[in-house]
């Protein structure tokens, strides 16, 4: 602060000549630190983001390879809860896919039939409201199935198990549970994978 | 003069750049974080009695015919019982005992309203026998709940706690492991219940009836193998 001021005080007391000369002193000085700012921008350009590059590089390589091996699509949405459940096991099979929402049954997430609190309509069952026989869910399920098998006559490594994974919402009554379980019977589907939340 | 230009740009093309390809890394990453599941989905294998036709059930003809130990669920409780054999405890005159083996229980449940208003579920809590669990059988520790308690306090605000009847999953699992001493080779339960029972329950069953935890903190298993069967017909 009382530096400036005798700066002040000095300015005063300069000649018009002084003052010239003064200024274009400033000028230069102020023209050395732009370059110099300009200098060290440009030096914090060229600074060196191989490494970061590295790093993303990999990341991005282990997400995609992450991405590419999860058989397991699960979409949980608002009418699909899942339920939390301990010590299951990890699935690292492709099956066939059914789930139970709120509103839908679907096989490989395409909607099979509608759900409404939480039961089928009897127009859908073979026998009517007491049925268990879910008419397109059977004949859903049992594409799926012919399709697995035409696909192991070729592939030796695909393999008609009678496994499918059952995605259901928490909310689903035991009774469309074991509809949905009977018409799978009936597809040649014995076993069953229900999907869950680790806890 | 016409040479050092070219020079000059020779040089400025060595230094490749990088920022397309930095800002591409920067969106894919982001987006592949998103897609990838922090919930880890994982499965309960579960067998239904062969219905479809491909039914070949070869029996092996046994000395000990099979426990065919039974859990059925009804809205007022669970019912244990065996086809084959008296199951341990229920033999004093239990054929005179008309409820259920394992009557519901009063568990306290904690909700509250999340961001649109909703009301929640955030944690059930089972108490029995002083010890206290959540997610049917989970023995928790008091200091780690009230602690995230406490955190879903300052999360939504308010909660409320409230007394709702329940299955007693607890106790389910000690009747099993009771079960399970007498019967040492047995695997199997079949599990069957009300139309109106939700899947939740369901799996906490199984849950319950998986395994438990022996005094030397070792994991043991008790009747892993599920058969889910339709109940009445």
């Amino acid at each position: 602060m009382s530096d400036a001021n005798s700066k002040k005080a000095s300015v005063k007391q300069m000649t018009p000549e002084e003052l010239e000369a003064l200024e274009d002193a400033h000028k230069v000085q102020k023209k050395r630190k732009a370059s110099a700012k300009r200098h060290r921008s440009s030096g914090a350009q060229s600074m060196s983001i191989t490494s970061l590059m590295d790093i993303m590089t990999i990341l991005l390589v282990f997400m995609l390879k992450n991405y590419a091996t999860n058989p397991m699509n699960v979409n949980p949405s608002s009418d699909l809860n899942l339920v939390q459940s301990l010590e299951t096991q990890e699935n690292h099979v492709q099956l066939t896919s059914l789930a139970i929402t709120e509103k839908h049954i679907l096989v490989d997430d395409k909607p099979v039939v509608q759900v409404k609190d939480g039961k089928v309509s009897a127009t859908a069952k073979r026998e009517g409201e007491d049925g268990y026989f879910i008419t397109p869910l059977f004949d859903a399920l049992q594409e799926a199935a012919d399709h697995q098998k035409k696909l192991s006559q070729y592939n030796a490594n695909v393999k008609f198990t009678g496994r499918m994974l059952i995605i259901g919402d928490e909310k689903a009554p035991y009774r469309l549970l074991s509809e949905v379980l009977y018409t799978s019977g009936q597809a040649e589907f014995s076993e069953f994978e229900f999907a869950v939340i680790r806890m | 003069m016409a040479r050092t230009d070219k020079y000059k740009k020779v040089v400025d093309q060595g230094e490749v750049d990088l920022v397309p390809f930095m800002n591409l890394l920067a969106i894919l990453i982001p987006a592949l974080m998103i897609s990838t599941e922090y919930i880890k989905i994982a499965t309960i294998a579960v067998a239904s009695p062969r219905i479809g036709p491909k039914a070949e059930a070869v029996q092996k003809p046994d000395e000990n015919p099979p426990l065919n130990l039974s859990i059925m669920l009804s809205s007022n409780g669970m019912y244990i019982a065996s086809a084959n054999n008296v199951l341990p405890g229920a033999e004093q005159g239990a054929t005179a005992q008309p409820g259920p083996t394992i009557p519901k229980v009063n568990v306290t449940v904690y909700r509250a309203r999340d961001v649109s208003g909703k009301v929640k579920e955030l944690a059930r809590v089972w108490n029995y026998k002083g010890k206290k669990f959540n997610l049917g059988v989970r023995e928790i520790v008091q200091e780690d709940f009230s602690h995230r308690l406490e955190l879903l306090k300052e999360q939504y605000g308010s909660v409320q706690m409230s007394e709702e009847l329940d299955f007693n999953y607890p106790a389910l699992n000690e009747k099993l492991q009771v079960i399970k001493k007498a019967f040492k080779d047995e695997k199997q339960v079949i599990i069957s219940a009300d139309p109106q029972i939700p899947f939740k329950t369901v799996i906490r069953i199984m849950d319950a009836s998986r395994s438990f935890t022996n005094d030397a903190g070792e994991k043991e298993f008790l009747f892993p193998q599920v058969v889910l069967s339709a109940g009445v017909v």
